[in-house]
């Protein structure tokens, strides 16, 4: 019987070689062992087994509820969540009873600060691959019981979403909306979070992030103090937070610990770098193709007596600046750390001077697409970095077909775009558009925090104000 | 849909809108027929805007937008936004790019057009909010100009006599050209308007034309107007900046969004046409819009017909901004009363 019952269950899990079915006796009884190999920690799953053992043993009533453990009736359906999810399972088959003994342990890392988004004052520690320690993370921070967690299995797989918000500062109508975007999504096995971005976006389509992508814990405290909610995978150290606004993407966990002048100065050059990024090259073709008399004359002649001397248009010359640049991140950023830094070293200097030795292209345009790609990696968030850095070719284009008027035209319709977009049904301009005069001053001021007790929920609008 | 705004954004759309196209060449016309009493012609007859927009506001529940009368409007705004647009690409093609043919010009407004108009409505409302910015820089640019100004010029006044007066209320009227906008936009904005909000807006509408008008009048004599058709693009070229040779050509790509914005509001204005009369599918009527716009706004953008255009708008203006609403609203509050008084 126990035979036809082994090879029942090793049918279940497809004769997975890490899958071990063993045939054990607990407290007399003849029982099954199951588990992942790969997913449990033998020692503390023996040391269960054998709290169980004694415990049914001496006729404790209880006998297999712990907080490690929990009994249930025999399911196939329970059983293979439960091996799944690396627990151990204990299944009697003369009483129909599993015992699920949680004995998880999988390769972790520990929660160190996150590469992409380090800070120079402030907590050092990042999210992991684990949603419960992640959840431990916030709960450290923010000892309240307003912090409600909510999971949502997803189909096909035993890994969850978990959404998390206070549950007195998040408006209930945009927990309601997540909410229901999470129930409506129609194959839920995700292996990364951007999948569930893709769901969960209100404009798939656009360049422009509407979810805060983070790995601080700082982050995402302060942005659920503000009302809005956050998604975790269990498998991700990447927290979403939405609703966000365009210029939460502009701001940093370093703002809040540095000084208040400081922070709000460095607020404001992160918000030029944004304009500059995208325009400045499109301002240098247009001006040297269309425009050079809006120049002063010293200047104008100057550039003139350089263009002479390279044999391509701008937009030829901004491009395969802008290309080389792109190439060169993309090569450094996947590299080991030393040879990223080599690969900028040799790209930048060595070949950047090469180029313009050799008459590719004008020191001028060095200067210009430099300044370009260090604006746009000032942006604290690499989701924005990214669409700022891909937006800007469109505007060179445009700037080499039509001058300003391409600018003018690019940038209408960028605000056009923008002033459509959405986060969670919320406006992606706010609160510039709509204005909200009590939030505007944070756009470009870190103000003091003094008085905590006035914290102004991100997406509370006064009434009679449009969205 | 359902289109709610608050009383600034109405107030912005409007300021928009009014000022968007014609602010940079209402002076020449007015200047041309009044001479030097064209400055205290504007500030008389500035000091009725208020009570038009007074009136406006206290009736504007009786102003029911039936089909014919969306149709009229439909086509009087239609052909505004067509007149400017032409005037708009015929100045671009003088000042700034000569060599680009209008047509792409107008085919890249009308995309721009087109795009704000198949939009959210709460864009094309919150559109005018990236001009300030650069309403404020224009200005700037526009007060460097002060230490040139000669305030002599301004005087002496009353030397038209009433045939010229009458004469000069025609191109008077163009800073005005919009003001029935808002018998359309004040329904979607809830609740009373205060009248100390309508005399802060007329104020600020008065004062921005003003303004237009004084400065190129003291900083051109009288003689200069016969060969000056942008008053303010020549102030802003003959600035000295230290940072660009030609101010004018920033100005003049600020004035470009600045119309197209204002254009924006009036495809926004025809789309709630559309919406309030039930018309189905908007967008694709729009798209349907286009060729037609396209197609006349490039037969319009010539000198002899802008100034054709000009000439009929202050027309236009007394029967949509004056005659239409006074009859719409005259019957209407006509058959409210009989129907109160019906048994």
């Amino acid at each position: 019987m126990n035979a036809h019952n082994v090879q029942t269950i090793k049918n279940l899990f497809m004769n997975s070689s890490d899958f071990v079915i063993k045939e054990v006796e607990v407290a007399g009884e003849k029982a099954l062992l199951c588990f992942y190999l790969s997913l449990i920690d033998a020692s503390e799953a023996d040391r269960q087994l054998a709290l169980i053992g004694a415990g049914a043993q001496n006729k404790i009533e209880s006998w297999g509820g712990s907080t490690s453990s929990t009994v249930y009736p025999f399911s196939k359906e329970g059983l293979l969540k439960e091996v799944c999810t690396g627990n151990v399972v204990v299944v009697f088959p003369d009483s129909n009873l599993l015992v699920s003994i949680s004995a998880l342990s999988v390769p972790e890392r520990s929660p160190e600060e996150p590469k992409n988004e380090e800070v120079v004052r402030g907590a050092h520690n990042g999210f992991v691959e684990n949603f419960n320690r992640n959840i431990g993370l916030l709960r450290k921070k923010m000892q309240r019981p307003d912090l409600v967690v909510r999971s949502y299995q997803q189909e096909n797989s035993n890994s969850q979403i978990n959404l998390v918000y206070l549950d007195k500062a998040a408006p209930p109508e945009v927990v309601a909306e997540v909410d229901l975007r999470l129930q409506n999504i129609p194959f839920r096995e995700f292996y990364s979070t951007g999948q569930l971005e893709d769901y969960l976006e209100d404009t798939i389509f656009s360049p422009f992030p509407q979810f805060l992508n983070t790995e601080r814990p700082d982050r995402v405290v302060y942005n659920l103090l503000e009302g809005k909610v956050v998604l975790f995978s269990d498998s991700s150290p990447t927290a979403l937070i939405a609703p966000v606004n365009f210029f939460a993407f502009y701001e940093s966990p370093d703002d809040f610990n540095s000084r208040v002048v400081v922070g709000s100065f460095y607020r404001m050059v992160r918000l030029m770098a944004f304009f500059v990024a995208i325009l400045l090259p499109a301002f240098y073709i247009s001006v040297v193709s269309f425009h050079s008399e809006i120049l002063p004359l010293d200047l104008s002649k100057h550039l003139m007596d350089l263009l002479k001397e390279v044999p391509y248009r701008p937009l030829v010359e901004a491009l395969i600046l802008e290309l080389f640049i792109e190439l060169i991140r993309e090569a450094s950023v996947r590299l080991p750390q030393r040879i990223g830094q080599t690969v900028g070293i040799v790209g930048g200097i060595v070949i950047g001077d090469a180029i313009v030795s050799s008459g590719l292209v004008t020191n001028l345009m060095v200067i210009v697409v430099a300044m370009t790609a260090i604006a746009s990696f000032v942006v604290p968030s690499a989701e924005m970095n990214m669409a700022v850095r891909i937006l800007r070719f469109p505007f060179m284009i445009l700037a080499a077909s039509f001058g300003f008027l391409g600018m003018v035209f690019g940038t209408l319709l960028l605000f056009i775009h923008l002033l459509n977009l959405s986060s969670l049904k919320q406006p992606y301009l706010t609160p510039v558009i709509p204005f909200d005069p009590s939030r505007f001053k944070d756009i470009f001021f870190r103000v003091p925090f003094f008085r905590p007790d006035r914290q102004q929920p991100t997406f509370q609008f006064r009434k009679g104000r449009d969205k | 849909m359902k289109v709610r705004m608050a009383p600034v954004q109405m107030f912005l759309m409007l300021f928009i809108v009014q000022t968007g196209t014609v602010f940079i060449s209402f002076q020449t016309r007015m200047i041309e027929v009044l001479g030097r009493d064209a400055w205290w012609v504007l500030v008389a007859l500035g000091l009725l805007y208020f009570p038009h927009i007074w009136l406006f506001e206290r009736f504007h529940h009786s102003f029911s937008w039936t089909p014919v009368v969306s149709i009229l409007y439909g086509l009087y705004w239609f052909y505004t936004m067509v007149s400017f647009t032409s005037y708009t690409v015929y100045t671009l093609n003088v000042w700034a790019f000569p060599k680009t043919p209008l047509v792409v010009v107008i085919v890249m407004i009308t995309i721009l057009l087109y795009a704000a108009s198949v939009s959210k409505p709460s864009t094309a409302v919150n559109l005018g909010v990236i001009m300030m910015p650069l309403i404020i820089i224009f200005i700037v640019f526009l007060l460097f100009s002060v230490k040139s100004l000669v305030w002599t010029n301004l005087f002496p006044v009353g030397e038209s006599d009433l045939k010229t007066l009458l004469k000069g209320m025609g191109p008077s009227q163009m800073p005005f050209i919009g003001i029935e906008l808002y018998l359309l936009l004040r329904p979607f904005t809830k609740g009373k308007l205060t009248n100390r909000s309508l005399i802060v807006y007329s104020g600020l509408w008065h004062l921005f034309f003003l303004f237009m008008l004084v400065v190129p009048l003291a900083f051109f004599s009288l003689k200069e107007f016969e060969i000056v058709n942008h008053p303010i693009i020549y102030i802003l070229k003959s600035q000295y900046v230290t940072f660009v040779e030609r101010l004018d050509l920033i100005f003049i790509y600020i004035w470009m969004a600045w119309s197209i914005v204002t254009l924006c509001i009036y495809g926004f204005a025809i789309m709630r046409l559309m919406d309030l009369n039930h018309i189905k599918k908007p967008p694709r009527l729009a798209a349907f819009l286009c060729v037609p716009f396209v197609a006349i706004a490039l037969f319009l953008a010539v000198k002899e017909r802008i100034t054709i255009a000009a000439i009929l708008f202050p027309y236009f203006h007394l029967l949509f901004a004056f005659i239409l609403p006074l009859i719409v609203i005259f019957f209407n509050r006509r058959k409210q009363r009989k129907e109160e008084t019906r048994p």
